[in-house]
């Protein structure tokens, strides 16, 4: 008896391979995170990265369990979401964390270890049948503070009000992507990955802080979040690529 | 900011860094990463492409201001100007990550433009896409050497392979618009009536046109052939709801000497619902 949230074809795709679905599995972690959030110059929140990583490796580690329990060696269709919380409790903002992805057997999966990926069923099918193995889950996350401190603007009558590159913000965005791009690479770089496919970015970027005298500090959160892929020793034949026009 | 061939100016350090260890070389092994989805990237490796790192460009832009006539149809070419010249920005940031890490080309190009309710008259502008290089080392890139650009999936970019074109470069035309006001004179006589409104029809007409025609001639100026997924996409960007701005992308083509002809697509039924 399992349970999961397959459809038909994907079931299909999935017995074709041998691959048995076991059961949805789940990992959740809450922290609070103090209040006292935001550091005085550019840098990155550490409380908050501290406290994503750590529920990271929570939820990862409970997912792995209970995966194991059923006996299964790789999980797919892995699901990350978190949320901090805007209100403070207690001098805390509760930060929350949930994992879900379906727990399957590989007959020809990693034999003493489950790996989790991103890949959903029919995306792991065609990356195994296409000599890839996805062997983890790679995600990279940061919140970053940029403060950025205005040159005088422009002379000139209407200066204010003329195009142009506000180039002390651009940096904000940018270094915080550079961060949780290399996060997401080391992750992926610690299962023996080649590359990471299927990168998802999810980008919040709000103003915090102070608005000083027309002095502008950003906080910029990016997670990146992909599948970590290798090349498979036994190379499969491929799968057949059609060009059809579909008549459903 | 536009693009020079070699140059990293726009990019920081950090970034910099990433992008030479990711290219691998002197006995270092290259890593990519791609947001191409699985079924892209395998299209694009039958292809003979090989993803070589997911490449972004950004810049946080103040949009200037310009004097609108409140009763005058109108180009805000202020406004028109700050969308061309922060997505430039972005695209050459892009093409400057693309060209450290030795690409031919970059596909699956998104153009973002975010606002944020803290810069009433700033926006964000990113361009991201997957660099990718061809296994035999073809020739891919632009006559000015640039690294090709486009906005077509890996399903679509394969498929225009296949047909025989390869992509040039992602075009682009926009152009920002006053609508016109009504007088209330004019308002007066139509109460109660159907009528057409002249001013906005004029107005989505023009603005369509000029987007429309300045990425025709930016496709021209490549030396293109015709533009593939064009699309036209009128924004409000927060701005009054008189203003518009209708932008025009696509990926301009030009046949491949000597390719095969296009294989005979079979009929399915498909068993997704």
């Amino acid at each position: 008896m399992w349970t999961g949230n397959l459809s038909s074809p994907e079931l299909l795709a999935l017995r074709q391979l041998g691959v048995e679905p076991l059961g949805q599995v789940y990992g959740a972690s809450v922290q609070g995170v103090s209040s006292v959030l935001f550091p005085i110059t550019t840098s990155e929140v550490k409380a908050e990265v501290a406290a994503f990583l750590e529920m990271l490796e929570a939820c990862t580690a409970s997912v792995r369990e209970q995966a194991e329990k059923l006996g299964a060696n790789r999980v797919l269709n892995c699901r990350l979401t978190h949320h901090l919380s805007k209100e403070a409790r207690g001098g805390y903002f509760p930060y929350k964390m949930e994992l879900v992805g379906l727990a399957s057997k590989d007959p020809a999966g990693p034999r003493n270890d489950c790996s989790l990926s991103a890949a959903t069923p029919t995306e792991f099918v065609c990356l195994v049948n296409n000599g890839f193995d996805p062997c983890g889950l790679a995600v990279g996350f940061t919140a970053f503070y940029q403060v950025a401190w205005r040159q005088p603007p422009k002379k000139g009558r209407f200066g204010t009000w003329a195009n142009e590159e506000v180039s002390e913000l651009t940096q904000g965005p940018y270094t915080a992507r550079e961060i949780a791009s290399n996060r997401m690479v080391d992750m992926a770089k610690r299962v023996g990955a080649a590359g990471v496919v299927g990168v998802n970015l999810t980008t919040n970027i709000s103003t915090s802080g102070t608005l000083l005298g027309g002095n502008m500090s950003l906080l910029c959160r990016m997670m990146f979040i992909g599948t970590a892929i290798r090349r498979n020793l036994a190379e499969q034949g491929g799968v057949k690529i059609l060009t059809t026009i579909s008549v459903a | 900011m536009l693009y020079s061939q070699g140059s990293t100016e726009g990019l920081p350090e950090a970034a910099k860094q990433r992008l030479s260890a990711m290219r691998g070389g002197d006995g270092k092994k290259g890593f990519f990463t791609s947001d191409l989805s699985v079924n892209e990237f395998l299209l694009c490796q039958e292809a003979g492409f090989d993803p070589v790192g997911l490449v972004m460009g950004s810049s946080i832009y103040h949009i200037g201001f310009q004097q609108k006539n409140f009763y005058q149809n109108q180009e805000l070419e202020v406004l028109t100007q700050a969308m061309y010249e922060a997505r430039e920005h972005a695209m050459t940031r892009m093409e400057e990550e693309a060209d450290l890490l030795g690409a031919d080309g970059i596909v699956g190009v998104r153009l973002e433009v975010t606002r944020y309710e803290w810069g009433a008259a700033m926006a964000e502008f990113m361009a991201v896409g997957t660099a990718i290089k061809h296994r035999a080392g073809g020739n891919y890139r632009t006559s000015d050497n640039r690294p090709f650009t486009s906005d077509l999936s890996g399903q679509d970019f394969w498929t225009l392979l296949k047909s025989g074109y390869q992509p040039l470069s992602l075009v682009m035309g926009t152009c920002v618009y006053h609508v016109a006001h009504q007088g209330v004179m004019q308002s007066l006589k139509q109460v109660g009536r159907n009528i057409e409104m002249v001013n906005y029809t004029q107005a989505l007409y023009d603005a369509r046109e000029l987007a429309l025609s300045r990425m025709q001639a930016e496709a021209e100026r490549e030396g293109a052939v015709g533009i593939v997924g064009a699309q036209v996409k009128e924004n409000s960007h927060g701005w009054d709801s008189h203003v518009i701005e209708y932008f025009a992308v696509g990926t301009a083509v030009k046949p491949i000497e000597g390719s095969p002809s296009v294989p005979e697509p079979t009929l399915t039924l498909s068993l997704n619902s």
